[in-house]
């Protein structure tokens, strides 16, 4: 069971609405689709060349959503003749304005042409030399989240911004900083990662400052530093809380976005107005639907008066929302309807910077309350289909749950089983990822201890925010207080900013050394159990060998005598012979594959992993590990006795695992189950072995904030589960929280590595989509319990 | 006599009824199977302990061998006699201890029965 959140982070301003608003097209150009732009800019021949210039930039607008123009050489060639013609600002809003259009192409090969179109530059200008450069610079790689995120390159790009991050770090470049923890945060929220999201944009709040550049540049490129971007930090940030279902700490964000807002000068624009008012309204509808009205209003001024069409499209979604949930279906239906035709009039792509426009899911809600279940699956599907393009698993989850419920409520059970397969592959492949994209990255990982510091200074800052709103009259004291103690802050802001980043740096250093010693201990962990497994495996060896070694033996005794019956024609004692030799030679043959079995299982334990998954049969690996452990521990503790049985399910179906890691955690545990009963009155350890089927799916109510939602996995799976149990005296309280924890250990110092039920917790759950739980009870026994599932 | 083999594997008893048929057959000895401690134990008690030699495993779950050895070592006046089999591993140490428990012989694993038989006709003559 895990929860999910919303993938799509309101990103801040569209810069393609923006890039419009402020440079609208010159009416004077002539645009024909025809041209081709590098011959619009091959008449660019002279910096004063303004006709020129101006219509290249207006063909690129009204070509925009058509051609990847990052592709082609004669562009990119006129574009480096332009770089000594054109003066430097005029040059870098030209390779902006077509850098923006391109990278939003939903092409795999646009999305690659971007990525390689930023990184190249990034590469180029690492120093820039003007402001314009620089803000370039800043503006794509901000914008190349988009490519990166939106295709399969999600882990390149985070290795990449997380380079880029260090690097930023060393130069003590903030505004570079600001915008690199921003694209890691997104990257992260996409992935499911919510902390690691939040910490980042908190990062990139905190290298913000209050003052607005004063260039046109920052407002042209969507307000990517000072004060605006803090806003858009903020309303981010909100959201993030609202869709992990802490509301009030998401209105708290949003109301803090409010106060930098009402810092910035009026002649500043600040794109993310609208949809943070219209968060506000959300965060208030989900606290208390029916008094919401009021918030929904200012939203929509905002939206009016500063938004775009995005921004008009989202405000009807979440009004069809909070329509839904007052069980105003009529309502709803009718936003619901508006922001649609909004989508289809402006062609507003259904992932958008703010998340999902998704009219046919909720379109699908209402019908769904109104109990009109069979036009659910044709809304649905062309949406589940674009989705599924854009790599948006959020919001896929959510409509696949739709649907398969609707197909219930159809009756159509096989389609609905078929929707809960996918909708299950998809978690498993969610969770997959999100356990992989964890460990991308160690640098940033460290860096996390420091995050709760400064979640918790934000957090301090929201809430004084809200007292002051209670001190309106004493205002002109505090603004000469607050100003002064802004500034102390300020500056005790950045000495404990580079403390920070020396004590971050010798930390990485510190833990670097860690790893190296983790690594070496989970190869003592393994080969420390392997110690206690030779004994018992020259014992379980032994014993076979004996009835190879005797009943071959046997067989060439009972042959002999075998002539000799058939030369004095004793029928009665051939046959009595042949049946002995008959009898022996099956059981050398299940002695010899005794024996080989354990070699293989000692030669399993021992090898490096890397291990593929093929069928096991669960029952034949728990019932030889059990005899090993047992026999291991008897050749160390000769003192050491305990009774030990199986109660092995005949009918347990084979599963795909990985033997070795599996055959691991089952002698670990037994290892373990032995320990605990010594000196215990009639020890006696258990392993047993049963089939489970799961609990059909959950059936629950949508997720109308995109927060959590149970994500248990689908009806019609089974798993399977084996048991540990021993009766010793349990595991203390205390203890039982820490026990899957790396390095936790009750053995003396020196007697046990701590790695044992943390590997396995690791084998079991990363490695097989498994669980593992712990039932202990004083003085009565504990019992592991390993679920795996079958498919 | 009468020779109780104790040994949790239970080909044992095939093995040891074919490697004596010559014996059985000329009721020079006659063999009992049990297959825990707490089985020859059990079985001591309700046949009695005379004429009789115990042939044990050492490893098996629940009471050991050489639990075993011990208890009988202490039960009974004259003890009947015991012979260990053992595996390859702890040889010295487990030899040791059934010695110093009155143990009459030791035998490790695989068998060698015709060192066995020769054990035998020794301790019943």
């Amino acid at each position: 069971m895990y929860t999910r959140r919303s993938q799509y982070l309101p990103f801040t301003i569209i810069l393609v609405c923006l890039f419009v608003s402020i440079f609208p097209p010159p009416l004077s150009a002539q645009i024909d689709k025809d041209d081709h732009l590098s011959d619009l800019l091959n008449a660019i021949k002279t910096n004063r060349d303004t006709a020129a210039y101006n219509r290249a930039i207006s063909w690129i607008q009204v070509s925009r959503d058509t051609v990847s123009l990052l592709y082609e050489t004669t562009v990119q060639s006129e574009l480096s003749r332009l770089e000594g013609i054109l003066d430097d600002d005029e040059y870098y809003r030209l390779i902006l304005s077509i850098y923006f259009p391109s990278a939003v192409i939903e092409t795999v090969s646009a999305k690659y042409a971007a990525i390689q179109y930023a990184m190249e530059f990034a590469q180029n200008h690492n120093q820039p030399k003007s402001k314009s450069e620089e803000y370039a610079l800043l503006a794509i790689l901000r914008h190349a989240r988009i490519p990166f995120r939106n295709s399969d390159r999600i882990y390149d790009g985070i290795r990449y911004y997380s380079e880029l991050a260090a690097a930023a770090k060393r130069d003590q470049d903030s505004s570079r900083l600001t915008i690199v923890h921003y694209v890691l945060g997104g990257f992260y929220n996409r992935l499911d990662l919510y902390e690691k999201a939040k910490y980042h944009f908190l990062k990139s709040l905190e290298y913000l400052d209050n003052r607005q550049p004063m260039n046109d540049w920052n407002d042209w490129v969507g307000g990517i530093l000072g004060l605006s971007a803090k806003v858009n930090r903020c309303m981010i940030l909100g959201v993030l809380s609202i869709d992990d279902g802490d509301i009030e700490e998401g209105e708290r964000y949003l109301k803090l976005g409010v106060k930098y807002l009402n810092m910035i000068d009026s002649t500043h624009l600040v794109g993310d107005e609208a949809y943070m008012f219209l968060n506000l309204a959300k965060a208030e509808s989900l606290l208390r639907p029916d008094s919401s009205d009021f918030y929904f209003e200012i939203a929509l001024k905002k939206t009016a008066s500063k938004g775009t069409t995005m921004d008009s499209a989202f405000y009807y979604q979440e009004r069809a929302a909070n329509y839904l949930l007052r069980g105003k279906l009529d309502s709803a239906l009718i936003a619901v309807d508006k922001s649609k035709s909004i989508k289809e009039t402006y062609r507003l792509s259904t992932i958008s910077p703010y998340g999902g426009l998704l009219p046919a899911y909720y379109h699908s809600l209402v019908m769904f309350n109104r109990n009109n279940f069979s036009v659910i699956p044709k809304l649905l599907e062309p949406e589940i289909n674009v989705l599924k393009n854009n790599n948006a698993r959020f919001e896929l989850q959510k409509e696949m749950k739709l649907l398969a419920d609707a197909y219930q409520q159809i009756g159509d059970y096989r389609k609905e089983s078929d929707a809960l397969r996918a909708l299950q592959d998809l978690q498993h492949k969610i969770v997959s990822e999100a356990d992989s994209a964890r460990s991308i990255n160690y640098e940033i990982e460290k860096e996390m201890e420091a995050a709760s510091i400064q979640m918790a200074v934000l957090k301090n800052e929201a809430k004084n925010s809200k007292k002051t709103n209670y001190y309106l009259i004493g205002i002109a004291i505090l603004l000469a207080i607050s100003a002064a103690t802004l500034i102390l802050a300020f500056l005790n802001k950045r000495k404990s900013n580079d403390q920070l980043m020396s004590k971050n740096e010798e930390l990485g250093r510190t833990l670097m050394q860690l790893q190296s010693t983790q690594n070496q201990l989970i190869h003592s962990e393994k080969m420390a159990s392997l110690g206690e497994l030779t004994a018992g495996i020259a014992h379980e060896i032994q014993n076979p060998l004996n009835f190879v070694n005797n009943f071959s033996d046997l067989n060439r005794e009972l042959l002999d005598e075998l002539k000799e019956a058939v030369a004095q024609n004793d029928q009665e004692e051939v046959a009595d012979l042949i049946k002995d030799l008959s009898a022996n030679e099956t059981k050398i043959n299940h002695h010899g594959k005794r024996a080989e079995e354990i070699v293989k299982s000692m030669l399993m334990h021992s090898s490096t992993g890397s291990g593929e998954k093929e069928l096991t049969d669960i029952n034949a690996l728990a019932d030889e590990y059990l005899r090993l452990s047992y026999h291991g521990l008897r050749a160390k503790d000769k003192s050491f006795n305990a009774e030990f049985k199986t109660e092995l399910d005949p009918d347990l179906p084979k599963v795909k695992v990985i033997p070795q890691d599996i055959g691991r955690v089952v002698l670990n545990l037994i290892n373990n189950a032995f320990q605990a009963v010594k000196g215990i009155e009639k020890p006696e350890v258990i392993v047993s072995t049963k089939k489970i089927p799961l609990a059909p799916f959950e059936k629950g109510g949508f997720s109308l904030s995109g927060g959590r939602s149970d994500a248990s996995v689908g009806g019609g799976f089974s798993s399977i589960q084996i048991t540990v149990s021993d009766n010793g005296s349990g595991i203390p309280d205390n203890i039982k929280k820490k026990i899957f924890q790396p390095f936790f250990t009750t053995k003396p110092t020196g007697q046990g590595t701590g790695l044992g039920l943390s590997m396995s917790y690791d084998i079991i759950t990363k490695g097989h989509n498994g669980e593992i739980t712990v039932e202990t009870k004083k003085d009565s026994g504990t019992k592991f319990i390993i679920s795996l599932p079958i498919n | 006599m009468k020779i109780l083999v104790v040994d949790d594997e239970k080909d044992v008893q095939p093995m040891f009824q074919q490697r004596f048929r010559k014996e059985i057959r000329s009721k020079e000895i006659e063999l009992e199977f049990v297959f825990s401690g707490e089985e020859a134990l059990a079985y001591i008690d309700k046949h009695g302990h005379r004429n009789s030699l115990i042939l044990s495993d050492i490893n098996m779950p629940g009471m050991s061998g050489l639990d075993l050895l011990d208890k009988i070592q202490k039960a009974y006046s004259p003890p009947p006699p015991t012979i260990m089999m053992i595996s390859a591993y702890g040889d010295k140490e487990n030899l040791d201890q059934a010695q110093s428990l009155g143990a009459e012989g030791f035998f490790t694993k695989p068998l060698d029965f015709s060192l066995l038989k020769e054990k035998i006709k020794m301790l019943s003559s």
